[in-house]
């Protein structure tokens, strides 16, 4: 039996709810005339042995608030609410539904009935939306706004209608899958046509060349007669094409870091060929610094990176993007993407704790006004707030803050947002007397699943995020989080780790238990595994959909089978599910049954290295510097007012203040500070413990813009960007670790498909030359990083590709928190230096792109050698106490920076522009004010502190430029000895904090 | 003198039971031990050795349903008559963010008289704003109420992290609670005065209640978290501030609560 019940707000009580949607509508659809939007929360209880009495105490007790709430059972709600409208919607069969789980568990819990596999309520909302509105405006409130037709169903009624039909209609979400579980063997013997579309077909996204080794493999004579001597069919198994498509995935295996590469440099006639960027670059930067940074605990093999910061711990830290996922379902692919780099730590080591997490975002403008280039692409600002709301739930619900991050925009982001999530991790140096950072599974331990069950639910997401993405992309590639059972599962784990129940842990995240037992399997030598043994949300998988599942919320374990009864006790205080699954060996083969069918048999050596090099083409082209053209006014005060309020200037408070950034109790370093808590930090700052000085910096650097002149100096731009936030903050500049993550448009030239593919593989091999160069001449190790190669939409003439994006992600430490020192000014009468040399490099800065210019104007480059030195010149006086407020310049250059000091002080100022340190071609005022030379950190500093601050500095480029103000106003002189700004400070932060906020 | 001993609750999606362990700690708390519910509904964990219980903050049950309330269902169910013996005792029970919406949920705030379990006669729904917001407000002390863990707190400001925050009771309960003074802390403008008004009063509460107690006093529910004031650097605005002092002022409730069980429980 089947009950309906339904909750909404009293009719006399406000629905804030309600309210914004009303506003959302109005906002973005411009649908002005809804007078009133109300949410009835519906749930379908769906049980077995249930009477209508008992859901209905249930409902009276626990579904509906007494104070504020009613309810009915049945439909009869809505009749006391007057409506033209009803929108009625619920989630597609399968789709994680958190608020539907919670209610089954508690109405089992009231009615004392044990959990069981088929109990379900479902849960949806009503819309009651009234109004003189059209049918068609309606369906496109429903369609692009209130729901996402990917996960969720909705049917539309007006007032009648809802009487005749809509009050009797019922859509039970229950996953039906009539299909019995086969293992299929494939035919390879094929033409090379028929490989390429098999490959296509069956979403394995293997190259014809990849195609032909899988061939070729299993027509071995060893492999055929071991295939015998074990009883498996001689042709491959499905399961086995779907392990080997998603082990050498792009995703996993990184093909294109791994290539061949042959470089030509057309300007110079350079040629090179460098055989693995990874390895040339990345690895050989941190191998090299490893003996002067002892602190590098474990990198390149593990989930995360992993440092150590003081004598008895370690900090971890893992950065994902999850681009494509969000892209079809910002919500659940944010919510994803955070919870997932959340299990990357956990799983790190011997199990980490999360304590805080990152997010960066780059999209298009949400005020894009164009044409969508594809059906299947939603408006930028629903993306904006569908990543938003994903990563807020995601964290919060966790209980781990957001300390920093930042949102891009440029709109070559339209096709593909990019969401970077990142996490860091806690544990201590040591655990029961083993190095804390070290595991490894033996071979005759359990493999345990604990957390989550598996559905259909990210099927090929790893493949899938390795091809750009069509208008018939599968929906079995979204999927939602759910934060409650993964914290129930991180508790669950810090607690049997502490116990020492287990030898090594990795996270179920692309690939699911494939990859994990996969690449932990590699310990032992091979694995046998017990498909049927894996619990499923839903029966009707097919045996290798179970193994390739990307469900959530899953770690797999490796157990010796002594500790198995007494994890399963602590498993059941948390509430997990822990499942045997099979067991480790070393036989060399990877072993796959379902019950008693054969489903597969892999070499493990021909699994993990047998797919072939990439062979690729980069050609260089330099161009020339195009001369910029931008009127001279004799007022900045316009251009200034305009600067301030750039989409990706303007604050985002609005949008930040909903992530918790203090849960855990260590932020001393908020993503606001100043006067009136709303100045934007440069850096996350958290004491490890209140017990504790000693403090852990999270910052960043990201700039796709000057991509468009060069990946080099894009890439020395956005570290040393991460260093100087950093450094304002306080952070020690010889303890710093590095996470790089590229995000790019594919890089593989094809004729037709790709035809600036070798160009686009130039600029990586310039951003990895950069990242190699100038993280050597900082000493900064990188500790880890990852690549999301295809980042474009369509495909051919009609292409659109994301700008080369790498985000360069700090952590760095302060031995004493106490030092450290934010951006806003503090007094006036304190002196405003200004470090570091302003040149003329407007190319891909905010002002060149205000003014319409693209990729003209020289790029902002590093003198590392230079800024290295000012840097630790800077945090000699930071740790000398001589420094108030420190803040970065970045977008927008000295202008920003100075009204930003002054506005989060509340404090006026003024500057002269004659008195900054500039480059010789440097004549104009609006080059001094909004150039984004690196290398410059704009300080305040007592005058009684002057003459140390002097001595400190000596030997780097520094001048004294102003002082700070009681006036209220920010008035900078120009190079004629004229005003050339003079605004209030007050009308300044308005315009700042005006532009993105009332969005959400 | 007795010993203060805490036992803070976990698990379900609690998540803030570490700093607030680290509060107590701070405030010298002769024991501490973080717990997860189910440890104290089978008996592993016997609520009688101690003498102070927290419902820290967190998601209990992603705030699906409503807030705290499907926690509150199976604390009530399942160990109701732990909680009724332990409050009937008079010994020190404290809710922060979540915790109170638990405590308000399962009718133990206001609660009764004569007893500890009563009807659910108030709530703590959305914030007006419609969002879940991390800042910092000023919360002050009602003098008027005798509870121990208020004693010498006149107002501090400290974080709110909710989105589900604002305090709405039926008419005659809300005159109740103010004619008996459970009103602990109410949210205050720059004069010092009860607000209604946005951002100052973060969630649109009823009289501006940002916490109350039973009409004993041993049990207090707040929205702030206080136990994420308990050093100077935990103030947003630390670094401009001359005269805070080196030890938070979220910390004297958790100081108040150790004195008090020392002394007298």
């Amino acid at each position: 039996m089947v009950f309906r019940v339904e909750v909404a707000l009293r009719k006399d009580v406000k629905d804030p709810e309600g309210i914004i949607w009303q506003k959302r509508i109005a906002g973005d659809l411009n649908i002005t005339d809804v007078s009133e939007v109300r949410v009835v929360k519906t749930y379908l209880v769906d049980f077995n042995d249930i009477e209508k009495d008992q859901v209905k105490s249930f409902a009276h007790d626990v579904l509906a608030d007494p104070v504020i709430e009613t309810f009915e059972i049945g439909t009869a709600l809505v009749d006391n609410f007057s409506f033209d409208w009803i929108v009625d919607t619920g989630f597609l069969p399968g789709v994680t539904d958190n608020e539907g789980k919670t209610a089954q568990w508690g109405l089992s819990l009231f009615c004392d009935k044990k959990q069981n596999d088929h109990d379900k309520v479902f849960s949806g909302r009503k819309y009651l939306i009234s109004g003189n509105i059209e049918k068609s405006q309606i369906e496109m409130i429903a369609s692009k706004l209130l729901v996402n037709p990917l996960i969720q169903r909705y049917a539309v009624y007006n007032s009648k209608e809802w009487f005749e039909t809509g009050k009797k209609s019922d859509f039970i979400p229950r996953v039906k899958v009539e299909s019995t579980p086969v293992v299929e063997t494939i035919r390879l013997d094929i033409g090379d046509n028929d490989l390429v579309e098999l490959s296509k077909n069956k979403i394995l996204a293997l190259s014809l060349e990849e195609m032909k080794v899988v061939r070729d493999h299993f027509r071995q004579k060893e492999v055929l007669e071991k295939r015998k001597e074990k009883g498996f069919p001689s042709k491959p198994t499905d399961c086995e094409l779907e392990v080997i498509a998603q082990t050498w995935s792009e995703h996993c295996k990184h093909k294109i870091f791994a290539a061949d590469i042959h470089y030509v440099d057309d300007t110079t006639g350079r040629e090179m060929d460098i055989r693995s960027l990874y390895k040339t670059y990345i690895k050989k930067v941190t191998y090299e610094l490893k003996e002067k940074k002892p602190w590098i605990k474990s990198v390149f093999d593990d989930n995360a990176g992993i440092i150590q910061i003081d004598e008895d711990t370690l900090l971890s830290m893992k950065v994902e993007t999850h681009n494509s996922p969000s892209a079809l379902d910002p919500y659940g692919g944010a919510l994803t993407g955070i919870v997932g780099v959340n299990r990357d730590i956990m799983g790190c080591g011997i199990g980490s704790k999360p304590i805080f997490n990152t997010d960066v975002f780059c999209f298009a403008s949400p005020y894009y006004s164009g044409q969508l280039p594809g059906s299947n692409l939603m408006h930028p600002s629903r993306i904006l707030r569908g990543v938003h709301r994903g990563v807020k739930d995601g964290g919060n619900e966790s209980g781990i803050p957001v300390v920093n991050g930042s949102i891009f925009f440029d709109n070559r982001f339209i096709g593909k947002p990019l969401v970077f999530c990142g996490t860091g991790g806690l544990m201590p140096l040591m655990i029961n007397g083993k190095e804390s950072h070290l595991k490894k599974a033996v071979k005759g331990d359990l493999i345990i699943m604990a957390g989550g069950r598996v559905g259909k639910d990210g099927i090929h997401g790893a493949t899938f995020s390795s091809e750009e993405l069509h208008e018939g992309s599968p929906v079995t590639a979204v999927q939602i989080g759910d934060a409650i059972v993964q914290k129930r599962m991180l508790d669950f784990i810090l607690e049997i780790r502490d116990k020492g129940l287990f030898n090594a842990i990795t996270d179920n995240g692309a690939g699911g238990l494939s990859s994990s037992i996969g690449e932990m399997a590699r310990d032992t030598g091979g694995a046998v595994i017990n498909l049927e043994k894996v619990p499923l949300k839903y029966e009707g998988l097919q045996p290798w959909e179970i193994f390739i599942s990307e469900a959530q919320e899953r770690m797999t374990l490796s157990v010796p089978s002594g500790n198995i009864d007494e994890i399963e006790a602590i498993a059941k205080i948390h509430e997990v599910e822990v499942s045997v699954v099979g067991e480790f060996t070393d036989s060399g083969y990877l072993e796959i049954y379902y019950k008693e069918m054969k489903t597969a048999l892999l070499d493990m050596e021909f699994l993990h290295d047998g797919n072939p090099r990439y062979k690729l083409e980069a050609v260089w082209e330099q161009k020339e510097v195009e001369p910029i053209d931008i009127p001279v006014y004799e007022s900045l005060n316009p251009a200034m007012l305009d600067m301030i309020s750039r989409v990706n200037i303007a604050s985002k408070e609005d949008w930040v203040r909903q992530y918790d950034h203090e849960v855990q109790g260590r932020s001393a370093g908020k993503p606001f500070c100043g006067a009136e808590h709303d100045g934007p930090s440069d850096a996350g700052v958290l004491r490890v413990s209140p017990f504790k000085k000693l403090a852990v910096v999270v910052s960043h650097g990201i700039k796709p813009s000057f991509s468009d002149i060069d990946c080099y100096w894009m890439t020395a731009s956005v570290i040393d960007e991460a260093v100087r936030n950093a450094v304002c903050v306080g952070a020690d500049p010889d303890f710093m670790s590095g996470l790089d993550n590229f995000c790019w448009p594919d890089p593989v030239y094809d004729e037709e498909k790709n035809p600036d593919g070798k160009h686009k593989l130039a600029q990586l091999v310039r951003s990895n030359m950069a990242l190699y160069d100038f993280c050597r001449y900082y000493e900064i190790p990188l500790i880890s990083g990852k690549d999301s190669m295809k980042n474009d939409y369509g495909s051919g003439k009609n292409k659109i590709s994301i700008p080369p994006t790498l985000l360069f992600t700090l952590i760095s430490r302060m031995e004493d928190v106490e030092k450290m020192v934010s951006m806003d000014f503090k007094k006036s009468g304190d002196v405003i230096y200004l470090t570091g040399e302003t040149l003329n490099e407007i190319g891909g800065s905010e002002y060149g792109i205000y003014n319409g210019l693209h990729a003209e104007g020289f790029v902002p480059k590093v003198d590392a050698g230079k800024f290295k030195k000012s840097y630790k010149a800077i945090h000699k006086a930071i740790d000398m106490k001589l420094i108030n407020s420190a803040h970065d310049l970045s977008d927008g250059g000295l202008g920003v920076a100075v009204a930003e000091s002054a506005f989060s002080g509340m404090l006026g100022a003024k500057i002269d522009l004659r008195e900054v340190a500039v480059g010789d071609d440097v004549k104009r005022d609006d080059i001094i004010l909004f150039s984004e030379s690196n290398g410059r950190i704009l300080l305040s500093v007592s005058p009684e502190n002057e003459k140390e601050f002097v001595s400190v500095m000596k030997g780097t480029v520094y001048r004294r430029i102003g002082e700070v103000t009681e006036s209220g106003y920010l008035k900078v002189t120009g190079l004629k000895d004229t005003s050339v700004v003079n605004l209030s400070i007050a009308e300044l932060k308005k315009k700042w904090k005006s532009f993105m906020s009332g969005m959400n | 003198m007795g010993k203060a001993s805490v036992i803070i609750l976990t698990g379900y999606g609690i998540n803030c039971d570490v700093e607030t362990g680290w509060a107590f700690e701070m405030a010298g708390a002769d024991r501490i031990e973080r717990v997860h519910v189910n440890r104290v509904i089978n008996g592993e964990v016997d609520l009688e050795d101690f003498n102070i219980m927290v419902f820290p903050g967190g998601f209990s049950f992603g705030d699906h349903i409503a807030s705290g309330k499907v926690l509150g269902l199976k604390i009530k169910k399942e160990m109701g008559d732990k909680i009724d013996k332990f409050i009937s005792d008079r010994k020190l029970v404290l809710g922060i963010c979540n915790g109170f919406q638990v405590l308000v949920k399962m009718g133990v705030l206001p609660g009764r008289r004569d007893g500890v379990f009563g009807r659910q006669v108030a709530t703590l729904t959305m914030n007006d704003s419609a969002k879940y917001e991390d800042r910092w407000v000023t919360i002050k002390a009602n003098a008027d109420n005798k509870s121990p863990f208020l004693e010498g707190i006149e107002s501090f400001k400290v974080a709110v992290r909710h989105g589900e925050g604002k305090f709405v009771a039926q008419s005659y309960s809300l005159r109740d609670i103010r004619s008996s003074n459970l009103i602990a802390f109410q949210y205050v403008d720059k004069d010092g005065d009860s607000t209604k008004n946005y951002p100052e009063n973060p969630n649109g509460s009823d009289l501006a209640i940002a916490g109350m107690t039973n009409y004993h006093g041993n049990v207090l529910g707040m929205m702030p978290h206080p136990e994420v004031y308990i050093n100077k650097t935990q103030h947003p605005e630390w670094t401009r501030e001359e005269g805070l002092q080196d030890t938070g002022e979220g910390l004297k409730l958790f100081l108040n609560a150790v004195k008090h069980a020392r002394e007298n429980l």
